[in-house]
């Protein structure tokens, strides 16, 4: 394996791999409990709204609000973590194919690596830290994917290619 | 016996397993896609609006127990469509990762032996982890020793730790390789006409699919997020003051943004996966034994289908059922794609085999 296939196919698998952890944990100790509180809250908010208690019913909504997106931005680090690691993995069997200089393909393969890391790392950070941070991490991490699979594309409109057929 | 050929020869059970039955498993959960969407996603979304209107009305008769009673329903009613969408990704996704294991398995340090155990071994959990997604919503709690988890969620949980700690065992064996000396056999084969035509149309959808999954998480996510909460606020609100006609507009409305909600991130997602399969199919073209002008019929039914089922899906926000119709055909055209793929792939192995018993 290069250098590039190295990087690209270990951090790939690595990603999957720490993504299929963090799912069983997810799973195990998250997910029901929040799970419950989504559905909770916003029946409860309307059984509030039913008793009369409309500030009651509202807090409640808030608090369904709240809880959603925290669900959502915790099964979208984990989706999008083993996804961007599936795609690192099947780039480093073909990146050597379709670019011929070391130090580009090595550039691309960085960035992509780089974008599959920061773009689940903001989804997930984004219900612990203030923003800013996690809003800049998920947008350097997208601009990593965007211009790293561009840097690929661009490379397959002019590569050679050879015909087995 | 070249390169290619070594990875399905029958003295490599481990990379032949990982073909084949990635292959399977990836259309196994296209065909489960194609079902859910057609039988359970839209009749189900008639129940959950029905259901929430049955809440809100409840609410103008201040009758608390059919709030909840409504709710225990709609909670099912999620239940069972989350577990079969969770059913279809996870069948899909550890297909994937078949499939680029069986490349792998030449550079993976490991006695052959155990690369076939660890083979199997993926496979079964494979199984095991999707079917059990899909009993959570059946089975329940019954007979469970937990408070809130049952006997399916524990299954699926220890089968997805041991396909963990498979691809961990499999990446210590590739680290291994690794830092060893450079093998000079290149680690996939050589792309022909068609290997081309599926990498380069696969870039483009994942790139169409990244760019399409910015534009979202940018503009269109967070006004989403807060829409619900305002339009939640506004049902109860109407409900609360008993008026059925601003009730029912604001429910309507809430039902819309779910749709647009739930098709942008399916069309989103689609995209991408679609993407990432044109570009892995690419790499099995060498081994897919049918004549060049049925791969290439296969080769465009693929791309045909993984381009325009995401198109199709978000269109359902104008068109409906109609584009979700179309939807499910163009998923139709992708599983006929790869059923001619496998079929071609199980040729060259019995054309291996028949080779190999005559030498």
């Amino acid at each position: 394996m290069s250098a590039t296939q190295k990087l690209l196919i270990l951090a790939g698998l690595g990603l999957v791999a720490i993504s299929m952890l963090y799912g069983f944990y997810y799973a195990v100790f998250d997910e029901h409990q929040t799970l419950e509180k989504i559905g909770f809250s916003m029946a409860n908010g309307f059984a509030k709204a039913a008793e009369g208690d409309l500030a009651a019913a509202q807090a409640s909504l808030q608090a369904y609000a709240e809880t959603r997106i925290e669900y959502l931005r915790e099964v979208h680090g984990h989706g999008h973590m083993a996804a961007l690691g599936t795609l690192l993995i099947l780039m480093g069997l073909f990146i050597d194919h379709i670019i011929g200089l070391e130090a580009k393909r090595l550039l691309i393969s960085w960035m992509m690596v780089a974008g599959a890391v920061l773009l689940p790392l903001g989804a997930w950070l984004d219900v612990l830290v203030p923003a800013p941070v996690p809003k800049v991490l998920s947008v350097a991490g997208a601009s990593c994917l965007v211009l790293g699979m561009v840097g690929v594309i661009f490379s397959l409109l002019f590569t050679a290619t050879e015909n087995n057929d | 016996m070249n390169n290619n050929e070594k990875m399905l020869a029958s003295d490599a059970l481990g990379s032949r397993l990982f073909v084949i039955g990635g292959m399977l498993l990836i259309v196994a959960g296209m065909i489960f896609g194609d079902l859910y969407a057609v039988f359970i996603l839209h009749p189900n979304v008639d129940r959950i609006s029905a259901a929430l209107a049955g809440a809100a009305s409840a609410i103008s008769s201040h009758d608390v127990d059919t709030v909840w009673r409504n709710f225990a329903q709609l909670g099912g009613y999620l239940e069972n469509a989350g577990t079969k969408k969770d059913t279809h990704v996870h069948i899909i996704q550890v297909g994937y990762l078949a499939l680029l294991l069986a490349f792998l398995q030449s550079r993976v340090r490991l006695n052959d032996r155990l690369k076939v155990v660890l083979a199997r071994l993926f496979l079964a959990m494979a199984v095991v982890l999707p079917v059990s997604i899909f009993l959570i919503h059946y089975v329940g709690l019954v007979y469970s020793p937990l408070e809130s988890i049952g006997w399916a969620s524990i299954s699926a949980d220890l089968s997805g730790l041991l396909l963990a700690f498979i691809v961990l065992i499999q990446l210590w064996g590739l680290m291994g390789s690794a830092r060893g000396r450079p093998e000079a056999a290149p680690i996939s084969p050589a792309l022909g006409e068609i290997g081309w035509l599926l990498l380069k149309g696969g870039a483009v959808l994942v790139l169409l699919g990244f760019l399409f999954g910015a534009w979202y998480a940018g503009v269109q996510m967070q006004t989403h997020e807060a829409r619900e909460l305002a339009t939640l606020g506004e049902i109860i609100g109407q409900a609360h003051g008993a008026d059925q006609a601003a009730t029912d507009q604001s429910l309507l409305a809430y039902g819309r943004l779910q749709g647009e909600r739930a098709v942008s991130i399916a069309a989103h997602a689609h995209m991408v996966e679609f993407g990432i399969l044109a570009m892995m199919t690419s790499l099995i073209q060498p081994f897919v034994y049918l004549s060049l002008a049925w791969r290439r019929r296969m080769a465009v039914l693929l791309l045909t289908g993984g381009a325009v089922l995401p198109v199709a899906v978000y269109a359902e926000i104008w068109f409906g059922l109609l584009a979700g119709g179309v939807a499910d055909i163009a998923g139709l055209l992708v599983i006929i794609a790869l059923t001619g793929m496998l079929a071609g792939v199980l040729r060259h192995t019995g054309a291996l085999d028949s080779q190999g018993s005559q030498a």
